[in-house]
């Protein structure tokens, strides 16, 4: 297994605070919501996953009252108080594009669990905190630096994922490995080809799709150059 | 519009990096030992709307794929140039044969035509043989070998070379130009026949190309422009239809009779044109090694060939030594007898029998001239200064080095350009070179191409010597 895939096997069971970024396609949020996934006691997993976007609320996170078939509302903890709640893990995709209002809530919810605590603002003003076992994984393409200052800091462990997750390249012939680690982890846009093209390639290849006609639908326009490629990584040396 | 990046590293397994050229960057290359490519990432010509870039990637890929890691080193009788033009055309072929033919052209079409019809006009051997080369792509498809190769080019190229071969028969243009059509267009032929149909190997291979560049080279070397009225023949005058005898630079080689050293000189030049057309040979020939060799001049001729003085009393001068004279012719200053002279360089093999006396005899006349004789046999040749100063060799040296073949024909004559004039070369004009290689048309090519600039004039034997040389010669 290659080094980083090996660091987050190893720092997921001890480390309640994990920053996962690198590029596009390569598993991040693949391997934070399965290693090592905390286990509810009817079996489920103890899981709960967000992606954040400008316009992700912190209500989102803390909860919001929501109208009831009886004509009432009801309060809904948010995902982050419901992780805190069971003592989950709390895998916030993207974190780099939280709005400033998730933002805030996110740094409460990222303290230390010491002297972690929120009072909700629902009618009942209840003051949650964290219960044991309570993990955040955030995964984010930008590097660390991209972050605010104080978030950063509530990441202690920061990884960087420069490889494919190896479980993503099993579907894949052992050949192509490394062409789609290459291509999957480059950093021009233009030349990334991302691991859900080729996987989608190799699929419509097998679904008795001709190879140019399995190109032109996932890669478009990058379509000529990867079957000049393939073409040629076929032909005999 | 976006960018268009190969993918080298699907063709190699490796680990790859891309750069577009740029505008002070504009060489796509391959490097093959940082695996690096350097290539355009456009993907429509603003020009002509062909997508050449993208045949410049697949050729870049297939260098990926196919060149080795450098060229290595050559000798110094390979140009980089050609190995580079072969080593294209190679990863053309294999391109083709995988299915990733060059279907489009490098470049503009337009582009192209002009370039040719810049070399076909203008160009010399050596830029009329890259040109060419340059322009043959191979058909997109899995190729037979040996006997089809004509079927595996494009349209494209065919019809370039068509336009060569058609250069070859049209009388616009001089014999001379039309000879040298005819003798690219075969070697192109040649080039791509051995480079792609080598029986040592299934495909072409890289180690035939550093065998080839060899060759190559010495058609590149063949790099003098020839001059404008070499090329087309001068327009008729009024009255006059195309191909008319009179004005026609080949009726002016044809009309004339031998004597002035013009004259000698057009024959010379017609008749190494006609065995350039009859008697050449489409494989390229090699010329030998030369050694040139200084023997001991035993034999003074001093006192004979200048009355035993070398002043002469003059009426004109500045130093009146004889002073006695005044009354008798009034020669009263002393002048350095100037004498005739020149350098002559015979063709010593086989048929080309001379003795001591005639070099005596030739002495005689041109009493300053120098005599070098050459000749040789497998792959070298020895060039032997038989007389210089007045002082030549005995008469056994000449009959023990005379006979044996050719094979220096062209470095002896570089020799004879740099030699003081008049230069005269008293050969049959059958060159030859080294026994590997035949009466190739480079070798005469070679050789007429040294006499015309050196003003090299060529005599039959000896006797013609004798009868020429005294009116060729020049005052030393």
């Amino acid at each position: 297994m290659n080094e980083c895939w090996q660091l987050i096997n190893d720092v997921i069971p001890v480390s309640q605070r994990i920053l996962l970024y690198g590029p596009p396609g390569t598993g991040k949020t693949y391997s934070a919501v399965k290693e090592n996934a905390p286990i509810n006691q009817d079996g489920s997993t103890n899981v709960y996953q967000i992606t954040m976007t400008e316009d992700t609320a912190s209500a989102n996170l803390e909860g919001f009252y929501k109208p009831s078939s009886d004509g009432n509302f009801v309060w809904n903890d948010g995902l982050a108080i419901q992780a805190w709640r069971t003592g989950g893990r709390l895998v916030i995709n993207e974190i780099d594009h939280a709005s400033p209002d998730a933002m805030t809530f996110l740094h409460a919810i990222l303290d230390d669990p010491q002297i972690a605590g929120i009072t909700l603002n629902n009618d009942s003003k209840e003051t949650v905190r964290p219960a044991p076992g309570f993990q955040v994984i955030a995964t984010t393409n930008s590097p660390p630096e991209s972050l605010p200052l104080a978030l950063k800091d509530r990441f202690p462990v920061k990884i960087h994922v420069d490889t494919i997750h190896p479980k993503a390249l099993e579907v894949f012939p052992s050949e192509w490995h490394k062409v789609i680690n290459d291509t999957t982890l480059v950093d021009d846009p233009e030349q990334r080809v991302s691991i859900r093209a080729w996987k989608e390639f190799f699929m419509l290849k097998d679904q008795d799709f001709s190879q140019e006609v399995a190109a032109k639908l996932i890669f478009a326009d990058k379509s000529e150059e990867i079957i000049d490629a393939i073409l040629l990584a076929k032909a005999n040396d | 519009m976006t960018k268009a990046y190969p993918y080298p590293e699907i063709v190699t397994g490796e680990d790859w990096t891309v750069y577009g050229t740029t505008e002070l960057n504009t060489v796509p290359r391959t490097d093959n030992v940082n695996n690096k490519m350097v290539v355009p990432l456009d993907r429509e010509c603003e020009a002509c709307g062909v997508n050449h870039s993208r045949m410049i990637r697949r050729h870049q890929l297939g260098r990926a794929k196919w060149s080795p890691k450098t060229l290595g080193k050559f000798g110094p009788d390979v140009r980089q140039e050609a190995v580079e033009i072969l080593e294209r055309m190679r990863i053309d072929w294999l391109l083709g044969n995988a299915g990733t033919g060059i279907t489009d052209p490098y470049v503009c079409q337009e582009f192209t035509d002009m370039q040719i019809l810049k070399v076909i006009y203008e160009g010399s051997i050596g830029e009329l043989i890259t040109c060419f080369l340059n322009i043959l792509t191979w058909e997109n498809r899995p190729h037979q070998r040996a006997y089809y190769q004509s079927n595996m080019l494009t349209g494209r190229a065919q019809w370039y070379l068509s336009v060569l071969k058609n250069c070859g028969d049209d009388m616009r243009f001089t014999k001379s130009r039309r000879m040298e059509y005819s003798f690219v267009y075969n070697q192109i032929h040649r080039f791509k026949r051995k480079l792609i149909d080598d029986r040592r190997s299934d495909v072409p291979t890289f180690a035939s190309v550093k065998r080839l560049a060899k060759l190559l080279t010495m058609l590149l070397e063949m790099d003098e422009r020839p001059n404008p009225k070499d090329v087309f023949k001068p327009m008729p005058k009024k009255g006059e239809g195309i191909g008319d005898g009179k004005g026609s630079s080949e009726s002016q080689e044809q009309s004339g009779g031998i004597g002035s050293a013009k004259d000698l000189e057009q024959r010379m030049k017609r008749e190494l044109l006609e065995d350039m057309q009859y008697y050449t040979t489409s494989t390229l020939g090699v010329w030998g090694n030369m050694t040139i060799h200084e023997p001991p001049l035993n034999v003074n001729l001093q006192a004979r060939l200048k009355n035993g003085r070398d002043y002469r009393p003059q009426d004109y001068g500045y130093n009146p030594k004889y002073i006695n004279r005044y009354c008798i012719d009034k020669k009263i200053f002393k002048q350095k007898q100037r004498v005739k002279g020149g350098t002559i360089l015979i063709d010593a093999s086989g048929s080309m029998r001379f003795s001591g006396k005639d070099i005596l005899d030739i002495m005689m006349l041109l009493p300053a001239v120098n005599i070098a004789m050459y000749n040789g046999s497998g792959n070298s040749g020895d060039l032997r200064i038989i007389a210089k100063n007045g002082l030549r060799v005995d008469d056994d040296y000449l009959s023990y080095y005379s006979g044996r073949g050719n094979v220096i024909d062209g470095p002896a004559l570089r020799w004879l350009a740099e030699q003081p004039a008049r230069r005269i070369w008293v050969s049959d004009m059958k060159v030859f070179g080294t026994s590997t290689s035949s009466c190739g048309y480079n070798l005469l090519k070679d050789c007429l191409d040294t006499c015309r600039k050196a003003q090299i004039i060529n005599l039959k034997d000896v006797e013609e010597v004798k009868e020429h040389a005294l009116k060729l010669s020049v005052l030393n």
